[in-house]
Protein backbone atom coordinates (compact mmCIF):
# COMPACT_ATOMS: atom_id res chain seq x y z
CA UNK A 1 0.00 0.00 0.00
CA UNK A 2 1.32 3.42 -0.90
CA UNK A 3 -0.16 6.43 0.86
CA UNK A 4 0.39 10.07 -0.01
CA UNK A 5 1.73 12.28 2.80
CA UNK A 6 -1.06 14.84 3.03
CA UNK A 7 -3.32 16.13 5.78
CA UNK A 8 -5.81 13.55 7.04
CA UNK A 9 -8.83 15.86 6.88
CA UNK A 10 -9.03 15.66 3.09
CA UNK A 11 -11.51 13.23 1.56
CA UNK A 12 -10.04 9.74 1.26
CA UNK A 13 -9.94 7.81 -1.96
CA UNK A 14 -8.78 4.25 -2.66
CA UNK A 15 -7.54 3.83 -6.24
CA UNK A 16 -7.31 0.29 -7.58
CA UNK A 17 -5.65 -0.84 -10.80
CA UNK A 18 -3.34 -3.64 -11.91
CA UNK A 19 -1.09 -1.06 -13.56
CA UNK A 20 1.36 0.72 -11.31
CA UNK A 21 1.92 3.29 -14.04
CA UNK A 22 -1.74 4.32 -13.90
CA UNK A 23 -1.86 4.35 -10.09
CA UNK A 24 1.13 6.66 -9.82
CA UNK A 25 -0.11 9.13 -12.41
CA UNK A 26 -3.65 9.24 -10.96
CA UNK A 27 -2.30 9.77 -7.44
CA UNK A 28 0.00 12.53 -8.64
CA UNK A 29 -3.01 14.49 -9.88
CA UNK A 30 -5.45 13.74 -7.09
CA UNK A 31 -3.26 14.07 -4.01
CA UNK A 32 -3.57 17.86 -3.78
CA UNK A 33 -7.27 17.51 -3.10
CA UNK A 34 -7.60 14.03 -1.62
CA UNK A 35 -5.78 11.58 0.59
CA UNK A 36 -4.99 8.79 -1.84
CA UNK A 37 -4.30 5.15 -1.07
CA UNK A 38 -3.25 2.88 -3.90
CA UNK A 39 -3.91 -0.82 -4.39
CA UNK A 40 -2.29 -2.92 -7.09
CA UNK A 41 -5.25 -5.19 -7.81
CA UNK A 42 -8.42 -6.39 -6.13
CA UNK A 43 -6.87 -8.57 -3.42
CA UNK A 44 -4.61 -5.77 -2.21
CA UNK A 45 -7.63 -3.46 -2.13
CA UNK A 46 -9.54 -5.96 0.02
CA UNK A 47 -6.68 -6.29 2.47
CA UNK A 48 -6.47 -2.49 2.78
CA UNK A 49 -10.23 -2.28 3.36
CA UNK A 50 -10.09 -5.04 5.96
CA UNK A 51 -7.68 -2.93 8.03
CA UNK A 52 -9.25 0.44 7.34
CA UNK A 53 -12.48 1.09 5.45
CA UNK A 54 -12.86 4.75 6.30
CA UNK A 55 -12.74 5.84 2.66
CA UNK A 56 -15.06 8.26 0.90
CA UNK A 57 -14.51 6.78 -2.55
CA UNK A 58 -13.18 3.62 -4.16
CA UNK A 59 -12.19 3.96 -7.80
CA UNK A 60 -11.34 0.71 -9.56
CA UNK A 61 -10.35 -0.51 -12.99
CA UNK A 62 -12.78 -3.09 -14.39
CA UNK A 63 -10.46 -5.62 -16.05
CA UNK A 64 -7.84 -6.91 -13.64
CA UNK A 65 -6.27 -10.36 -13.22
CA UNK A 66 -7.46 -12.69 -10.44
CA UNK A 67 -10.16 -10.33 -9.15
CA UNK A 68 -12.06 -8.08 -11.54
CA UNK A 69 -13.23 -4.58 -10.67
CA UNK A 70 -16.79 -5.90 -10.84
CA UNK A 71 -16.11 -8.51 -8.14
CA UNK A 72 -14.30 -5.95 -6.00
CA UNK A 73 -17.00 -3.29 -6.23
CA UNK A 74 -19.75 -5.85 -5.66
CA UNK A 75 -17.95 -6.86 -2.47
CA UNK A 76 -17.74 -3.18 -1.46
CA UNK A 77 -21.41 -2.65 -2.23
CA UNK A 78 -22.29 -5.40 0.25
CA UNK A 79 -19.65 -4.86 2.95
CA UNK A 80 -18.87 -1.13 2.76
CA UNK A 81 -21.97 0.41 1.21
CA UNK A 82 -21.08 3.95 2.35
CA UNK A 83 -18.02 4.10 0.15
CA UNK A 84 -18.97 5.65 -3.19
CA UNK A 85 -17.97 3.42 -6.09
CA UNK A 86 -16.45 4.60 -9.36
CA UNK A 87 -15.44 2.21 -12.14
CA UNK A 88 -12.85 2.94 -14.80
CA UNK A 89 -12.79 0.89 -17.97
CA UNK A 90 -11.14 0.73 -21.35
CA UNK A 91 -13.88 -1.66 -22.46
CA UNK A 92 -15.85 -0.05 -25.23
CA UNK A 93 -18.80 -2.45 -25.24
CA UNK A 94 -21.82 -0.54 -24.00
CA UNK A 95 -23.63 -3.69 -22.90
CA UNK A 96 -20.73 -4.84 -20.72
CA UNK A 97 -20.41 -1.39 -19.20
CA UNK A 98 -24.12 -1.19 -18.52
CA UNK A 99 -24.18 -4.61 -16.82
CA UNK A 100 -21.15 -3.80 -14.68
CA UNK A 101 -22.60 -0.46 -13.74
CA UNK A 102 -25.90 -1.98 -12.65
CA UNK A 103 -24.57 -4.95 -10.67
CA UNK A 104 -22.12 -2.81 -8.68
CA UNK A 105 -24.39 0.22 -8.44
CA UNK A 106 -21.53 2.51 -9.34
CA UNK A 107 -21.82 6.26 -9.00
CA UNK A 108 -20.08 6.68 -12.32
CA UNK A 109 -18.49 4.61 -15.06
CA UNK A 110 -15.54 6.40 -16.62
CA UNK A 111 -13.90 5.52 -19.91
CA UNK A 112 -10.16 5.05 -20.18
CA UNK A 113 -8.35 7.04 -21.38
CA UNK A 114 -9.94 9.74 -19.28
CA UNK A 115 -8.66 13.29 -18.99
CA UNK A 116 -7.84 14.68 -15.56
CA UNK A 117 -10.49 17.45 -15.44
CA UNK A 118 -13.19 14.81 -16.10
CA UNK A 119 -11.77 12.48 -13.46
CA UNK A 120 -11.52 15.26 -10.85
CA UNK A 121 -14.99 16.56 -11.65
CA UNK A 122 -16.44 13.05 -11.24
CA UNK A 123 -14.66 12.53 -7.92
CA UNK A 124 -15.92 15.92 -6.70
CA UNK A 125 -19.51 14.99 -7.59
CA UNK A 126 -19.08 11.60 -5.91
CA UNK A 127 -17.90 13.22 -2.69
CA UNK A 128 -20.74 15.75 -2.81
CA UNK A 129 -23.19 12.84 -3.17
CA UNK A 130 -22.15 11.56 0.28
CA UNK A 131 -23.36 14.65 2.06
CA UNK B 1 -7.88 -0.76 -28.03
CA UNK B 2 -8.17 -1.58 -24.34
CA UNK B 3 -4.48 -2.04 -23.61
CA UNK B 4 -3.57 1.34 -25.04
CA UNK B 5 -5.91 3.05 -22.58
CA UNK B 6 -3.67 2.74 -19.53
CA UNK B 7 -0.47 4.12 -21.05
CA UNK B 8 -2.39 6.92 -22.79
CA UNK B 9 -4.16 7.67 -19.52
CA UNK B 10 -0.80 7.79 -17.79
CA UNK B 11 0.70 10.17 -20.36
CA UNK B 12 -2.38 12.45 -20.25
CA UNK B 13 -2.39 12.52 -16.51
CA UNK B 14 1.36 13.06 -16.26
CA UNK B 15 1.24 15.98 -18.67
CA UNK B 16 -1.35 17.56 -16.43
CA UNK B 17 0.94 17.14 -13.40
CA UNK B 18 3.91 18.40 -15.40
CA UNK B 19 2.03 21.56 -16.37
CA UNK B 20 1.26 22.19 -12.73
CA UNK B 21 4.88 21.66 -11.65
CA UNK B 22 6.18 23.84 -14.48
CA UNK B 23 3.90 26.63 -13.37
CA UNK B 24 5.24 26.36 -9.80
CA UNK B 25 8.79 26.52 -11.14
CA UNK B 26 8.11 29.62 -13.19
CA UNK B 27 6.94 31.45 -10.07
CA UNK B 28 10.20 30.92 -8.18
CA UNK B 29 13.72 32.27 -8.52
CA UNK B 30 15.95 29.60 -10.02
CA UNK B 31 18.03 29.24 -6.86
CA UNK B 32 14.95 28.28 -4.89
CA UNK B 33 13.78 25.46 -7.10
CA UNK B 34 13.09 22.59 -4.77
CA UNK B 35 14.83 19.27 -5.29
CA UNK B 36 11.60 17.31 -4.94
CA UNK B 37 10.01 19.16 -7.86
CA UNK B 38 12.97 18.27 -10.08
CA UNK B 39 12.76 14.64 -8.91
CA UNK B 40 9.06 14.51 -9.64
CA UNK B 41 9.48 16.02 -13.09
CA UNK B 42 12.08 13.37 -13.89
CA UNK B 43 9.69 10.63 -12.71
CA UNK B 44 6.85 12.07 -14.79
CA UNK B 45 9.00 12.14 -17.93
CA UNK B 46 10.27 8.57 -17.34
CA UNK B 47 6.77 7.16 -16.77
CA UNK B 48 5.41 9.00 -19.78
CA UNK B 49 8.20 7.62 -21.95
CA UNK B 50 7.37 4.12 -20.68
CA UNK B 51 3.71 4.66 -21.54
CA UNK B 52 4.53 5.90 -25.03
CA UNK B 53 6.92 2.98 -25.61
CA UNK B 54 4.09 0.55 -24.80
CA UNK B 55 1.69 2.23 -27.20
CA UNK B 56 4.39 2.25 -29.89
CA UNK B 57 5.03 -1.49 -29.43
CA UNK B 58 1.31 -2.24 -29.72
CA UNK B 59 0.92 -0.14 -32.87
CA UNK B 60 3.90 -1.92 -34.39
CA UNK B 61 2.40 -5.32 -33.55
CA UNK B 62 -0.95 -4.34 -35.05
CA UNK B 63 0.75 -3.14 -38.25
CA UNK B 64 2.57 -6.48 -38.43
CA UNK B 65 -0.72 -8.35 -38.10
CA UNK B 66 -2.55 -6.44 -40.81
CA UNK B 67 0.26 -6.75 -43.34
CA UNK B 68 -1.66 -9.17 -45.55
CA UNK B 69 0.86 -8.88 -48.37
CA UNK B 70 3.32 -10.93 -46.31
CA UNK B 71 3.98 -14.34 -47.87
CA UNK B 72 5.56 -17.49 -46.55
CA UNK B 73 9.26 -17.11 -46.00
CA UNK B 74 12.14 -18.72 -44.19
CA UNK B 75 12.21 -16.99 -40.81
CA UNK B 76 12.70 -17.86 -37.14
CA UNK B 77 9.42 -18.23 -35.22
CA UNK B 78 10.28 -15.71 -32.50
CA UNK B 79 8.92 -12.55 -34.15
CA UNK B 80 5.44 -13.87 -35.10
CA UNK B 81 5.10 -15.52 -31.68
CA UNK B 82 6.17 -12.44 -29.71
CA UNK B 83 3.86 -10.25 -31.81
CA UNK B 84 0.94 -12.58 -31.10
CA UNK B 85 1.79 -12.60 -27.39
CA UNK B 86 1.80 -8.83 -27.17
CA UNK B 87 -1.68 -8.58 -28.73
CA UNK B 88 -3.13 -11.59 -26.91
CA UNK B 89 -1.88 -10.35 -23.53
CA UNK B 90 -3.47 -6.99 -24.14
CA UNK B 91 -6.85 -8.67 -24.62
CA UNK B 92 -6.69 -11.56 -22.16
CA UNK B 93 -4.23 -10.64 -19.39
CA UNK B 94 -7.07 -10.46 -16.88
CA UNK B 95 -7.97 -14.10 -17.66
CA UNK B 96 -4.55 -15.74 -17.80
CA UNK B 97 -0.85 -15.28 -17.29
CA UNK B 98 0.44 -15.65 -20.86
CA UNK B 99 4.12 -16.42 -21.21
CA UNK B 100 6.60 -18.01 -23.59
CA UNK B 101 9.55 -20.33 -23.44
CA UNK B 102 11.23 -20.02 -26.82
CA UNK B 103 14.31 -21.99 -27.77
CA UNK B 104 16.70 -20.56 -30.33
CA UNK B 105 15.46 -22.27 -33.46
CA UNK B 106 16.49 -22.45 -37.11
CA UNK B 107 14.44 -20.54 -39.68
CA UNK B 108 11.41 -22.38 -41.01
CA UNK B 109 8.96 -21.89 -43.86
CA UNK B 110 6.09 -19.90 -42.35
CA UNK B 111 3.52 -17.25 -43.20
CA UNK B 112 4.43 -15.05 -40.26
CA UNK B 113 1.31 -12.90 -40.26
CA UNK B 114 -1.02 -15.92 -40.57
CA UNK B 115 0.77 -17.69 -37.73
CA UNK B 116 0.50 -14.59 -35.52
CA UNK B 117 -3.21 -14.22 -36.21
CA UNK B 118 -3.79 -17.92 -35.53
CA UNK B 119 -1.96 -17.71 -32.20
CA UNK B 120 -3.84 -14.57 -31.16
CA UNK B 121 -7.16 -16.29 -31.87
CA UNK B 122 -6.21 -19.53 -30.11
CA UNK B 123 -4.71 -17.84 -27.03
CA UNK B 124 -7.67 -15.50 -26.51
CA UNK B 125 -10.21 -18.29 -26.95
CA UNK B 126 -8.46 -20.64 -24.53
CA UNK B 127 -7.86 -17.86 -21.99
CA UNK B 128 -11.60 -17.25 -21.93
CA UNK B 129 -12.16 -20.92 -21.09
CA UNK B 130 -10.25 -20.76 -17.82
CA UNK B 131 -12.57 -21.19 -14.86
CA UNK B 132 -10.07 -19.28 -12.73
CA UNK B 133 -6.92 -17.29 -13.46
CA UNK B 134 -4.33 -19.67 -14.94
CA UNK B 135 -1.23 -19.99 -17.10
CA UNK B 136 -0.89 -20.26 -20.86
CA UNK B 137 2.56 -21.05 -22.21
CA UNK B 138 3.84 -20.93 -25.77
CA UNK B 139 6.89 -23.14 -26.32
CA UNK B 140 9.19 -23.80 -29.23
CA UNK B 141 11.46 -26.82 -29.37
CA UNK B 142 14.31 -27.36 -31.81
CA UNK B 143 14.34 -31.03 -32.83
CA UNK B 144 16.66 -32.83 -35.22
CA UNK B 145 14.30 -32.65 -38.18
CA UNK B 146 11.62 -30.21 -37.08
CA UNK B 147 10.83 -27.13 -35.08
CA UNK B 148 7.81 -27.67 -32.83
CA UNK B 149 5.51 -24.96 -31.56
CA UNK B 150 3.10 -25.72 -28.74
CA UNK B 151 0.43 -23.80 -26.85
CA UNK B 152 -0.08 -25.31 -23.38
CA UNK B 153 -2.66 -24.74 -20.64
CA UNK B 154 -3.12 -25.77 -17.01
CA UNK B 155 -5.49 -28.70 -17.54
CA UNK B 156 -7.03 -28.71 -14.06
CA UNK B 157 -8.29 -25.15 -14.35
CA UNK B 158 -9.68 -25.60 -17.81
CA UNK B 159 -12.85 -26.65 -19.58
CA UNK B 160 -13.04 -30.27 -20.83
CA UNK B 161 -12.91 -29.81 -24.57
CA UNK B 162 -13.98 -27.45 -27.30
CA UNK B 163 -13.51 -26.62 -30.94
CA UNK B 164 -12.04 -23.47 -32.38
CA UNK B 165 -13.58 -22.89 -35.74
CA UNK B 166 -10.64 -22.13 -37.97
CA UNK B 167 -11.27 -22.32 -41.67
CA UNK B 168 -8.27 -23.70 -43.53
CA UNK B 169 -5.52 -21.62 -42.05
CA UNK B 170 -2.44 -22.45 -44.12
CA UNK B 171 0.53 -21.20 -42.26
CA UNK B 172 3.23 -22.05 -44.77
CA UNK B 173 3.84 -22.71 -48.44
CA UNK B 174 3.88 -26.48 -47.85
CA UNK B 175 0.17 -26.37 -47.18
CA UNK B 176 0.63 -27.10 -43.49
CA UNK B 177 -2.07 -25.56 -41.43
CA UNK B 178 -4.86 -25.87 -38.98
CA UNK B 179 -8.50 -26.66 -39.59
CA UNK B 180 -11.28 -26.79 -37.00
CA UNK B 181 -8.89 -27.12 -34.11
CA UNK B 182 -10.14 -29.46 -31.40
CA UNK B 183 -8.76 -28.66 -27.97
CA UNK B 184 -8.96 -30.79 -24.86
CA UNK B 185 -7.48 -30.71 -21.42
CA UNK B 186 -6.08 -34.23 -21.25
CA UNK B 187 -2.51 -33.39 -22.20
CA UNK B 188 -2.54 -29.68 -21.56
CA UNK B 189 -1.28 -29.11 -25.12
CA UNK B 190 -4.03 -27.40 -27.08
CA UNK B 191 -2.09 -26.62 -30.23
CA UNK B 192 0.96 -28.42 -31.61
CA UNK B 193 2.44 -27.27 -34.91
CA UNK B 194 5.38 -29.04 -36.51
CA UNK B 195 7.54 -27.16 -39.00
CA UNK B 196 9.93 -29.26 -41.09
CA UNK B 197 13.42 -27.86 -41.44
CA UNK B 198 13.90 -26.48 -44.97
CA UNK B 199 16.99 -28.50 -45.90
CA UNK B 200 15.16 -31.73 -45.05
CA UNK B 201 12.13 -30.68 -47.07
CA UNK B 202 14.27 -30.02 -50.14
CA UNK B 203 15.88 -33.47 -49.87
CA UNK B 204 12.47 -35.10 -50.00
Amino acid sequence: MMTAQIPANKPRILIVDDEELFLKSAERNLRKRYQCSLALGGFQALSILKEDHDFDIIMSDMRMPKMSGIELLQHCKVNYPDIVRIMLTGNIEEKTKQEASECCEVFSMLNKPCDMPTLIETVERAIASRY
Amino acid sequence: MHEMSNPICCVNSNLSALRSQASKLSERPQAEVEEDIITEINEIVEESQEGLARVTALISALKYLINDSAKSALIPLDKPIRTALLIAKSVAKHKANIQCDLEITTAVDVGAQKLSLLLVKVIIEIANLYKEYGDIEIKTIQNEKTVDLMVCVEPTKWEDAFNINIVDTEINSLGNGVKNLECNNKSGVVLHLVFPQPSLTEDE
